[in-house]
């Protein structure tokens, strides 16, 4: 289903800063500003969920018939019995604004990509809340975990789509070679501990909750 | 005739609703294709289709939808035996009641180029096979439905015509706001639409019936077409259901038939009591009648310009007298047309002319990729302007939207060979007024012929609506009546109602101050009826001109436009010569006005070569060796690389007016690899790389290998940088290395992508990787030693 969102997604500069790998400086601040304010009206955002059971049979891990092969989901969903899967989008727009400026102004489209970076994150937090609230506001959620995170393979990608009617629902596709379409477009799954109690949602990012807490280069920024 | 348009004739055409819903109440599961169940299930289906018939439907859709070959792989069964068991499923159905039915078309579930990595022609190839096979099984009509993108639309209607003679309708699926996900409105889809000449248009799934009566009223206005609506049971709900009760959804119908809907149906959530309800509400109910009249436009995927105003035709895309651009196309190199094209929408360009005719050229292979570059960036609508008719085929092939040809003119063989391929394709024409005997040299003369060719336009079922007629400039250097001629020529062929066209420019050639004479004539031109002004938009006071007649004679609304533009804008200052100045702070500061205004005075001083290397280049150093220390950052590297660039450009431009040699310190192809589209690396290492003197071929995003070896050895470039940015597409890259080393061994090979290292790139047989933009420079100055 689609859902509802409560605000209009952001762009965080700070963000959009750090995709640059820069610090904070005035003239760079502007400019990302400036790119910031040309590509929010072009931002279409829309995102969809749909909750499955988890299964467990013969040492593998299902989610609504599909299997999700690899050790890490099946660590990352130790604790859960069912499971969101997630599509958010900012639409297409975005990737043509992008494409536009990497051949006119390749400086525009660096910031204007790093914006867009931050606002699909923006979304992905929203749309995993708002998830939360539609599905079990009362219990625990996981991180989102997405096809080429640890061991989840890439490839699973098509059938992720086709669980959330993403094309339907998003106008969300993915190439052969599993690129999304549009390219700033998220997919994940979430797990629920239906059985657990609501003190600990584990939404926000916690760098130890994160599998690459010993080898991210941003930890301790 | 055949049954769907005899049905069309006598009034409503009921549909089925939804056979997917269906479905899944009997079992089909997540993440199979709904086909298979018609041969392993045909009982299923054969009772579905019966419900709808016996709840009133005329035409049901065969359990077609996901029997494409992409979505059949590894099914173990061929489209044809596929789309077979589905129309058999629904034919055996249809018996009893004399029903019809039809083969039901989905998107192919990968997207098209540039939005996706698929050929247009392979999706012209893909959808012609189901196509082939709905007919052969005994299919009445071919429906394409719930599709997004335009561009996949007109792959998909070229294949049904191509492939059978069924009748065809086509509906797409639009958000609330109008527009698709991939952002093509009414109007677009329209123009497209009525252009390629199908049976009936309209509108599936998206919202529910109350959430569409917007959209019905909106596309009665751009179509005579009948029109189509298949909404959903209203909206979904967490839990997988729709909010409409069965009578709510038949009343929503009902609305929808009034505002012009008459093939009306249900898709999601829908079942054959819906269609029930709905057969039984809309019994004697007439649907709201077609236009006389229609909008004449232009349109591209998602913009759509009006064309009986005056409008701004962008006419640098033509290397008519332009060396750089005719380099560009020799070269292939699509990076400076698309700076071109995007410059022109800037300057305030409504259309873009499109013009690639050069000596030696394969100008239709030429045209198809302009076009396809052009359009994945440019929203404008294009004009496909050749003396080349194979040209104009091709472009208007592959054009995503509607385009305005130019040209015919009066002579029969250019008419005979030119008008039916305007007419298949759906276009406006643009018609020249000469023939066999050259250019009239009286008004009368020209108007004659301008008759002739909107004659023989309707002859071809072409609307006079969409011809436009060029009364063509010619200089008053040669002789001083020829602006009264082509002015009279336009006043009286816009007094028939016709639109006219015309280069403005040509009016002052070979005479001093042009942009005097230019201006004058263009506002005469103007007030005598010009709409089409085919004009350098570059040019401000050609653009002052047009949004002056514009305000003045009410086509901008509130002066709405002119306000917007002038508002805050004094009259331009005399330009104020930059004397010297530090360049290397410019670029360091990343200012390209002011490195541009600097190079300009530094010119008179010193050679352009000696500019380049001896100035340019060692700045471009240090701020490469900044980046590397870490005391600058990737938006400043690159905010220098394009001041540098606006330096480089005036010298570039000081060398193509003084017809030298250009600077060249080695050629170098750059591309994405085949299935990757990101390309802002690629950009920033040709943002950089051209400052250094080097020719860089930048091929774009998602290229072939053979594609790259076809630049390389026609260039004979010595460097070919690639770039690719998933794991998944490294196996591409691979591939490309491998022919490239097979076809080109003298070509070194450099590579980089945030998946890459350095063992990797040595392991798949590049000889240098890249982890930046400076570092493809430390490459590129082994290889050619400067």
């Amino acid at each position: 289903m689609r859902l509802t969102l409560p605000r209009p997604v952001e762009i965080d500069f700070d963000e959009a800063l750090r995709y640059l790998r820069s610090k904070n400086e005035p003239s760079l601040l502007a400019d990302v500003s400036t790119a910031a304010a040309v590509l929010q009206p072009l931002l279409k955002p829309a995102a969809a969920a749909v909750c499955f059971e988890l299964e467990r049979s013969g040492g593998s891990l299902f989610c609504g018939g599909i299997e999700l092969p690899g050790a890490s989901i099946a660590r990352h969903f130790e604790s859960c019995d069912r499971c969101i899967a997630l599509g958010v989008t900012i639409g297409f727009e975005v990737d043509r604004l992008i494409a536009a400026l990497g051949h006119t102004d390749p400086y525009r489209a660096l910031l204007t990509d790093a914006c867009a970076s931050s606002a699909i994150e923006d979304l992905a937090d929203m749309a995993t809340i708002a998830a939360r609230d539609v599905f079990c506001p009362d219990a625990p959620i996981t991180l989102r975990f997405s096809p080429g995170y640890g061991d989840l393979p890439l490839e699973l990608q098509p059938k992720l789509l086709e669980m959330i009617d993403a094309r339907r629902m998003l106008g969300l596709t993915v190439s052969k070679s599993m690129l999304l379409s549009p390219i700033k477009s998220v997919t994940a799954f979430i797990g629920i501990n239906s059985n657990g109690c609501g003190g600990d949602n584990i939404i926000r990012h916690d760098c130890k909750n994160c599998f690459m807490n010993k080898s991210c280069p941003y930890k301790g920024r | 005739m055949n049954r769907f348009s005899e049905a069309l004739k006598k009034g409503l055409v009921f549909t089925d609703g939804a056979m997917g819903t269906m479905l899944q109440q009997r079992g089909l599961k997540v993440g199979e294709n709904p086909t298979l169940m018609c041969i392993h299930h045909p009982d299923v289906v054969r009772e579905i289709h019966e419900e709808y018939f016996k709840a009133g439907s005329n035409v049901v859709f065969a359990n077609t939808f996901s029997a494409c070959a992409l979505k059949l792989e590894g099914t173990g069964y061929s489209v044809k035996e596929a789309v077979t068991a589905a129309v058999n499923c629904a034919r055996s159905a249809a018996e009893k009641y004399d029903g019809m039915v039809a083969v039901d078309i989905g998107p192919l579930g990968e997207l098209i180029e540039p939005l996706g990595s698929m050929s247009f022609e392979r999706a012209i190839e893909l959808f012609a096979e189901q196509m082939k096979a709905g007919a052969e099984a005994g299919a009445d009509l071919i429906v394409v439905e719930t599709m997004m993108d335009i561009y996949e639309v007109k792959a998909a209607v070229l294949a049904a015509k191509e492939s059978c003679d069924l009748p065809i309708m086509v509906t797409m699926t639009f958000e609330e706001g109008g527009r698709t996900f991939t952002g093509c409105d009414i109007p677009a889809m329209a123009l497209v639409l009525n252009g390629l000449g199908v049976d009936a248009i309209g509108v599936n799934c998206s919202v529910g019936p109350m959430q569409l009566g917007g959209i019905i009223s909106e596309l009665r206005c751009w179509t005579k077409l009948p029109i189509a609506a298949k909404p959903n049971a209203g909206l979904p709900d967490a839990s997988g259901g729709y909010d409409l009760t069965v009578e709510q959804f038949a009343q929503g119908v009902c609305q929808l038939i009034k505002l012009g809907a008459s093939v009306v149906g249900g898709c999601c959530g829908t079942s054959p009591e819906y269609i029930r309800a709905m057969t039984a509400a809309a019994k004697g109910a007439v649907a709201a009648p077609a236009p006389e009249k229609i909008p004449c436009a232009a349109s591209s995927s998602t913009v759509s310009v009006l064309l009986d105003q005056p409008i701004v035709v962008g006419e640098r895309l033509n290397p008519t007298g332009k060396k750089l651009l005719k380099q560009a196309l020799a070269d292939g190199d699509m990076a400076y047309i698309l700076r071109q094209a995007a410059a022109q929408e800037a300057d305030g360009a409504q259309i873009l002319d499109v013009n690639v005719g050069l000596p030696g050229i394969d100008e239709p292979a030429m045209m198809v990729k302009v076009i396809k570059a052009v359009q994945s960036v440019c929203s404008l609508p294009l004009q496909i302007d050749s003396s080349n008719p194979d040209a104009i085929e091709a472009g208007l092939r592959v054009y995503n939207g509607r385009a305005i040809v130019n040209s015919v003119n009066g002579k029969d063989e250019v008419l005979d060979r030119l008008l039916p391929v305007v007419k298949r394709y759906g276009a406006a024409v643009i018609g020249l007024t000469l023939d066999e005997n050259g250019i009239p040299d009286t008004a009368e003369g020209r108007v004659k012929i301008a008759e002739k060719i909107i004659a023989r336009c309707e002859q071809e079922g072409i609307d006079r609506d969409d011809v436009i007629i060029d009364c063509l400039t010619m200089t008053v250097g040669a002789d001083p009546k020829n602006a009264e001629i082509t002015l009279e020529a336009v006043r009286r062929i816009n007094e028939m109602g016709i639109k006219t066209a015309l280069g403005v420019s040509n009016i002052s050639f070979g005479l001093p101050r042009r942009d005097l004479i230019n201006r004058e004539f263009f506002t005469m031109a103007l007030h005598n009826g010009l709409k089409l002004s085919i004009i350098n938009p570059a040019e401000q006071g050609m653009i002052e001109a047009i949004n002056v007649y514009r305000l003045l004679f009410g086509y901008d609304e509130g002066g709405n436009d002119y306000l917007a533009k002038y508002a805050n804008s004094t009259a331009a200052p005399a330009a104020a010569a930059a004397n010297g100045g530090d360049i290397a702070a410019a670029i360091h500061a990343g200012l390209e006005q002011q490195s541009a205004d600097i190079a300009k005075s530094l010119l008179q001083q010193s050679s352009p070569d000696e500019l380049i290397n001896q100035k340019l280049i060692p700045i471009l150093d240090e701020v490469g060796k900044k980046y590397e220390q870490g005391k600058i950052f990737l938006p400043q590297l690159i905010r220098s690389a394009g001041a540098a660039k606006a330096a480089f450009d005036v010298v570039r431009q000081e060398i193509a007016k003084s017809k030298s040699e250009s600077v060249d310190n080695g050629t170098m192809v750059i591309a994405t690899v085949q299935g990757d589209i990101h390309d802002i690396g690629k950009n920033i290492v040709r943002a950089v790389c051209e400052n250094y003197g080097y020719r860089i071929i930048d091929l774009g995003r998602d290229v072939a290998p053979e594609a790259v070896v076809e630049a390389v050895s026609g260039s004979g470039a010595k460097l070919c940088g690639l770039s690719a940015l998933m794991t998944t597409t490294l196996p591409a890259m691979e591939s490309t290395i491998k022919l490239l080393a097979e076809k080109c061994p003298d070509c070194k090979i450099v590579v980089g992508g945030a998946v890459l290292t350095a063992d990797y790139a040595a392991k798949i047989g590049a000889h240098y990787y890249a982890k930046d933009a400076s570092a493809t420079v430390a490459a590129a100055k082994e290889v050619f030693g400067k």
